[in-house]
């Protein structure tokens, strides 16, 4: 903006306001009549030398002396008026008149005349040049084409011409390399910088190559982890799988001596396998960009099919999970992921309800959402600590060693199935004390629900 | 003695497991890669295949599809725990049964057992020998499925879900009545098997004409065999 400003200025105060020639054009507008008259030029020879500045933007006349003016135009009243007053006062030859070759014998000062009159004898007829040098007043001045509103306007189309370039050229890749980190920080890593910006030769290009390249180390740090955890579970499979037999061939051999033991062994090696699983399908997950398959699903029906799973894991330990309210609602996505999604929250809310309390479930629907809330009657979590839940292993205190451990990897599961469903989960404290889990969901809408939906 | 045909590319795997099997009194061989995996299955010589979906040269779904039509020994499938998509492919490719891996041995031993006894079921002839309900004949001798005198071509465990499921026809049967009367087994947390079976024969029968549901999901329950004119009356 202060760059338009001051191409304005510049261009206003480059302009002056004066109607006539410039002192020079009319020195020179002289010296052509006196070449004229010493030709004895005669008044159809003047009236076409005059009728070729018929068309300028400065008005110059010759009046001869009955006043008439040679181009039958209408002469300005005021240089009239200065004519009558001004005394007839016949040329003696031509010497007024600067000699060729010579500079001008009139100074600037009688050139800038605000009316300026010129007697000019030509071929013994008397006749006057008039030109109008006033000075431009008020709306004439203001609406001539080089008044001020005039070189205004044009000031503003130049200088907004500028602008607009000059902004297309800094902003707008400015504004592209801000969307692009947007992307990169949304976990778009490729192609993530636009091909304009990075095929740039100045430092807006520079700077687009440098995110290009810290996008690549990210990326390949993220994947990185990712392909250790998968790794690594992968690679775990196989010992847990002949442990796993060898630990049957022990309870074969045991006669019953060691059973207990061997009990307790299977009981880890069993959470082992889990953990491996659900590593598994979390790395899985996080190589997922979008969904795979998409269908119409009732997404009640399937928290139903959750809740009564659910339910039937929490009676071993004296708890319940009740669906307080449902509601008929349809979503698009993969009905398996989904109900592990939801199974993955539910186990975690009946881990940490204290015994004989029940985890309460429902389902509620806005104009384009679902709400589905988990509430359990635990200790909650600090509320610092909310959004970290969803990291995988994550603790809410390190040096607690509680029972269950740490939230493991079914809320990170959970996390990012939800989000592959376009939607969100948001862990609260409720004021009694428990833990809120509260799954947004986009609402499919269009979708009748009398028709038939995979479960 | 039943005979078991072991095929998986962990040597020591097969070793261990095929040290327990004996002791639970089955006479095992291995195979530890695919190729051979089906030149032996093709022998005939087992009452049951063991098969492993990762292994070299031909993996599990190969060897299936390559086994189908030519020999129908039952096959039970281990799956890589955390991998759904595999053991839907698994299934819907026709094995009569899945365990995820690492398995336990003893639920191994007992879906093998379950597996034997449904075969050895299915291969005594039967006192009533057709059924009809509404436009579906069965034929539980010839083990052959009509539907509006066109064939339908089942699996022997599909058979064995349906059969189970039309003996309840127009009742609804839950999951755990489902999975003992056609699986001959208990059902297990997080056992979609017979889900999974379900959807196969429900895609091979189609709807009713009238675009109705042949068989229906009772949410939370089990499933039901629609009979229309009990509907159309009632």
């Amino acid at each position: 903006m202060a760059l338009f400003g001051a191409s304005s200025a510049l261009l206003v105060a480059h302009f002056k306001t004066v109607q006539g020639p410039k002192p020079l054009q009319t020195a020179r507008l002289l010296r052509h009549l006196q070449g004229m008259m010493r030709r004895n030029a005669d008044r159809e020879l003047i009236s076409d030398w005059l009728r070729q500045y018929q068309d300028d933007v400065f008005k110059i006349y010759i009046v001869d002396e009955k006043g008439d003016e040679l181009l039958q135009r209408v002469v300005p009243e005021a240089l009239l008026q200065a004519l009558k007053e001004k005394p007839p006062m016949p040329l003696r030859g031509f010497s007024r008149f600067s000699r060729p070759g010579m500079p001008p014998l009139m100074d600037r000062a009688e050139l800038e005349q605000p009316l300026f009159i010129k007697p000019v004898v030509l071929n013994g007829e008397l006749f006057h040049l008039l030109i109008d040098n006033r000075r431009l007043r008020g709306l004439a001045r203001l609406f001539h084409p080089f008044g001020i509103a005039g070189r205004i306007v044009i000031a503003f189309i130049l200088s907004g011409a500028i602008c607009f370039f000059l902004a297309s050229y800094l902003i707008i890749p400015i504004k592209k390399l801000q969307s692009a980190t947007h992307r990169i920080a949304g976990g778009q890593f490729s192609d993530s910088i636009q091909a304009e910006i990075i095929a740039r030769k100045d430092e807006i290009g520079d700077l687009g190559r440098d995110f290009e390249y810290m996008a690549k180390r990210i990326e390949s740090a993220l994947l990185s982890q990712q392909r250790l955890l998968r790794d690594v579970s992968h690679e775990l499979r196989s010992p847990l799988a002949r442990l796993q037999i060898a630990l049957g061939l022990a309870h074969q051999r045991s006669n019953g001596l060691i059973e207990p033991e061997l009990d307790r062994i299977e009981l880890e090696v069993e959470r082992l396998n889990d953990l491996v699983a659900q590593s598994l399908s979390l790395a899985r997950l996080n190589n997922q960009i979008q969904l795979a398959e998409k269908k119409p699903l009732n997404l009640n029906e399937i928290l139903i099919q959750a809740v009564l799973d659910a339910d039937y894991e929490a009676q071993e330990k004296q708890c319940r999970v009740v669906l307080a309210e449902s509601a008929q609602c349809t979503i698009l996505g993969d009905s398996t992921l989904m109900l592990s999604a939801l199974e993955n929250l539910l186990r975690n809310a009946v881990n940490y309800t204290p015994v004989d309390t029940q985890v309460e479930v429902s389902i509620e629907l806005s104009d384009d959402e679902i709400v589905v809330t988990i509430s359990d009657q635990g200790d909650g979590v600090p509320e610092e600590s909310l959004d970290d839940l969803f990291k995988p292993f994550f603790r809410v205190d390190e040096a607690r060693t509680h029972l269950n451990g740490g939230y493991g990897i079914g809320l990170a599961i959970a996390e990012r199935a939800v989000h592959l469903h376009q939607g969100r989960i948001q862990a609260s404290n409720s004021e009694n004390g428990g833990l809120i889990m509260r799954i947004v969901l986009p609402l499919l809408i269009d979708f009748p629900l009398g028709q038939a939906v995979e479960k | 003695m039943y005979r078991i045909l072991l095929a998986d590319d962990d040597v020591e795997l097969c070793r261990l497991l095929t040290e327990y099997l004996t002791a639970e009194n089955f006479d095992v061989d291995s195979a530890y890669d695919g190729e051979t995996a089906l030149e032996q299955a093709l022998t005939g010589n087992y009452h049951i295949i063991v098969l492993d979906i990762m292994m070299p040269r031909l993996n599990g779904l190969e060897v299936l599809k390559k086994m189908q039509g030519k020999v129908d020994t039952p096959v039970i499938m281990l799956t890589a725990r955390g991998d759904d998509i595999d053991r839907i492919v698994g299934l819907e490719m026709g094995a009569d049964d899945y365990l995820p891996k690492p398995c336990n041995p003893r639920e191994l031993v007992a879906r093998l057992r379950a597996l034997l006894r449904r075969v050895e079921k299915s291969l005594k002839p039967e006192k009533e020998s057709k059924k009809a309900v509404g436009d579906l004949t069965i034929s539980l001798t010839e083990r052959t499925v009509l539907l509006e005198r066109q064939s339908v071509n089942l699996t022997s465990t599909e058979f064995n879900v349906l059969q189970a499921l039309l003996n309840h026809a127009g009742e609804v049967v839950d999951k755990q009545k489902l999975t003992q009367e056609s699986l001959l087994r208990k059902l297990t947390p997080h056992d979609r098997s017979i889900d999974m079976h379900l959807s196969r024969i429900r895609k091979k029968l189609g709807n009713y004409p009238d675009g109705g549901q042949r068989i229906k999901t009772i949410r939370g329950i089990g499933y039901i065999y629609v009979v229309q004119g009990l509907a159309a009356e009632g």
